[in-house]
């Protein structure tokens, strides 16, 4: 009797997650599956065809904008981690008690403005004749105020600015658990700087680091209204591609397969970066 | 001590200072502190928490600069000599192994650091494995070790790179009891083996007593005595060592005057000791007393007059059991005093009972006085 009341209290407690995963996760992904694998042969007929997946590779823009997509989501990814660890390193270890909140804080503080706002911003600073490219025109150092808006430094700019935060909290938690006698007693063995850093700070905080790089990578890769606001036509992200074939062409069948593509180049990449990191899933997701 | 070594100085602290600001005062850790480590001592740096012990340590090893003064390890100089180009290694008070390495890994890592070939490395690790007693965990990962393994695995990590100077910051300290006093032997042993000077921290006295040479006793950054565990138990030369080293009653009274070689001290208006001091008093100056729990005798029958200066009756007021260090509460009768008084070590007053009246007899020897 015990038994069976602890059973149903289980499932009672269990079941928002596992509605939450069923409605929002699963069924909708199976429902893009079967969109995705399906051709229309007449009015209201459909049969099972990998069409939408041969049109990617047989169209060298979709391809091109895929790998495009991932390659500056990487970037974004390594410039954020490079970005993020100095200042990850001074809140969790150099900060005293009473500046870290306000340190935290600072960081925090961008992003309860909207992700809209806040790209927006970026836009009056770097267009034509918005702040910066006036402050340079105006100090002599170009011969007219250019434009630094719709390029791919604008969009990493974006990217970057957007995610620093989801690499920073994961490396601050890694590496405020680290000893300092640690790093003390590597000096003491005659270690340098270099050393100290490759041998005990990355590796104690590695699962810190594949936690933040995974967050911003999905992050960066599934973003849309960054590249699209300052990339502009040229941005050229997967996202808008789907975007454009679910919304302006009503080909939801190809749009369907390439939200498969980009959740295959996701799942494969992270799997290979955890790989080559040696880094187990389970350890990472602790950290997170 | 050990005959060859007392011409050869390790370490030498040339009038050493720390101060730190703190919320506006400056606080002294250290305070102009001289200290001499001859070669293949062990040495123990014995203090209250606070007194300034760890951030001397730290000047040692290079982590903090010191203010003033220098200090000089194998007769070189080491201000401006950053911790990992000298020749002095640490084993940290939590031990500070690499978790992410194996135990070979970790005791090789200060060779690798100083381009030792891989086969040269592989070799001193095992021999040094060996020597403090645990051949062949070279594959084991730090986790696997118990506390005692996790220990030597420390030292040897220092002791690999042939240090002049080992400093140890109180490494015992996370050892359960039992644990702490067999790693207290072994350590002494494995020094008088490998004969590395050793500088040890602790605020732990059984520690420094049992394992050092020498020790120097620290008190707001201050040298307060340096000499051998003997001197400063039966030696003291100032009312801290008295009291910090060993157990004893603190009595508070004033000086009296009076008889040739001997002091005489007021406890209260109806008792009175006889004590030493290497210091004079004036008469009436308030003096601090210090009797060791064995240094008075017991016993249910009086003593003869002429061997003991001091007498005194009281009761017994609490038994305090433990074994062989077992020992009463006297309460001196006519006063409120409290006396600790060891027991005989052959049980003949074991069947002592609260409330039994019992004899005591100090000699002057035993009562040192100092000023208070």
């Amino acid at each position: 009797m015990i038994t069976k009341q602890k059973t149903l209290l289980l499932w009672l407690l269990l079941a928002p997650a596992v509605i939450w995963l069923s409605l929002l996760i699963i069924l909708p992904h199976l429902e893009m599956l079967v969109l995705s694998l399906r051709t229309r042969t007449a009015p209201q007929e459909y049969a099972f065809s990998l069409r939408q997946y041969a049109t990617f590779f047989d169209e060298p823009l979709y391809w091109h904008t895929f790998l495009r997509t991932a390659v500056l989501s990487l970037s974004a990814t390594a410039i954020s981690l490079v970005l993020a660890f100095p200042v990850a390193w001074y809140i969790a270890k150099i900060a005293g008690n009473t500046s870290k909140p306000l340190l935290l804080a600072m960081v925090l503080l961008p992003f309860w403005v909207s992700e809209m706002v806040r790209t927006l911003g970026w836009m009056i600073l770097l267009r034509g004749n918005g702040v910066l490219p006036q402050l340079l025109f105006h100090l002599g150092l170009t011969s007219e105020p250019i434009e630094l808006l719709y390029n791919d430094a604008a969009i990493l700019l974006g990217l970057v600015y957007s995610s620093l935060l989801f690499m920073l909290i994961p490396l601050i938690n890694a590496l405020e658990t680290l000893d300092v006698s640690l790093i003390e007693a590597a000096y003491d063995l005659g270690a340098r700087p270099l050393n100290i850093v490759r041998q005990i700070v990355i590796p104690h905080a590695a699962p810190g680091i594949a936690a933040g790089t995974i967050m911003v990578f999905m992050l960066t890769l599934g973003n849309y209204l960054t590249p699209v606001l300052l990339g502009g036509k040229n941005s050229m992200w997967f996202t808008e591609q789907i975007y454009t074939q679910f919304i302006t062409r009503f080909n939801w069948e190809q749009g369907a397969a390439f939200a498969f593509l980009l959740l295959g180049l996701s799942t494969s990449l992270v799997w290979c970066g955890l790989k080559l990191s040696r880094q187990s899933f389970t350890a990472v997701m602790r950290r997170t | 001590m050990q005959p060859s070594s007392s011409d050869v100085i390790d370490l030498d602290i040339q009038g050493v200072s720390k101060r730190y600001q703190l919320n506006g005062t400056t606080f002294t850790a250290v305070d102009n502190l001289s200290l001499q480590i001859p070669k293949g001592q062990f040495c123990s740096i014995l203090g209250p928490s606070g007194c300034g012990k760890t951030t001397l340590l730290r000047m040692v090893a290079g982590f903090i600069e010191p203010d003033d003064g220098d200090i000089v390890v194998g007769g070189k100089s080491m201000r401006g000599v950053a911790p990992n180009q000298r020749p002095v290694n640490m084993v940290f008070q939590h031990l500070a192994l690499f978790p992410m390495m194996s135990v070979g890994e970790n005791v090789g890592y200060g060779l690798a650091r100083r381009q030792v070939k891989k086969t040269d490395i592989q070799h001193k690790v095992k021999d040094m494995l060996s020597r403090v007693g645990l051949p062949g965990i070279e594959d084991k990962r730090i986790e696997q070790l118990s506390g005692g393994q996790k220990q030597r695995v420390a030292i040897a990590r220092s002791l690999v790179l042939e240090p002049t100077l080992l400093l140890l910051d109180e490494p015992l300290g996370a050892l359960d009891l039992k644990l702490r006093e067999h790693m207290k032997v072994e350590l002494k042993q494995l020094q008088a083996q490998i004969g590395t000077t050793f500088l040890y921290i602790t605020h732990d006295q059984s520690e420094a007593l049992v394992m050092s040479d020498m020790v120097a006793v620290m008190n707001h950054g201050k040298c307060e005595q340096i000499g051998t565990p003997q001197d400063l138990y039966y030696r003291p030369k100032t009312s801290f060592v008295a009291g910090f080293v060993g157990n004893a009653n603190k009595l508070s009274g004033r000086a009296q005057t009076g008889m040739t070689n001997l002091i005489s001290a007021t406890i209260t208006d109806n008792l009175a000791l006889f004590c030493t001091s290497t210091e004079s008093f004036h008469p009436s100056q308030d003096v601090q007393l210090f009797i060791r729990p064995e240094g008075i005798a017991i016993s249910r029958q009086p003593f003869s007059a002429d061997h003991y200066p001091n007498h005194l009756r009281g009761k017994v007021s609490s038994i305090l059991f433990d074994g062989a260090n077992s020992s009463v509460l006297v309460r001196l009768n006519d006063s409120d005093i409290s006396l600790q008084v060891s027991l005989p070590q052959n049980g003949q007053l074991k069947d002592l009972q609260y409330g039994d009246d019992v004899h005591l007899a100090i000699s002057a020897d035993n009562v040192q006085a100092f000023a208070a």
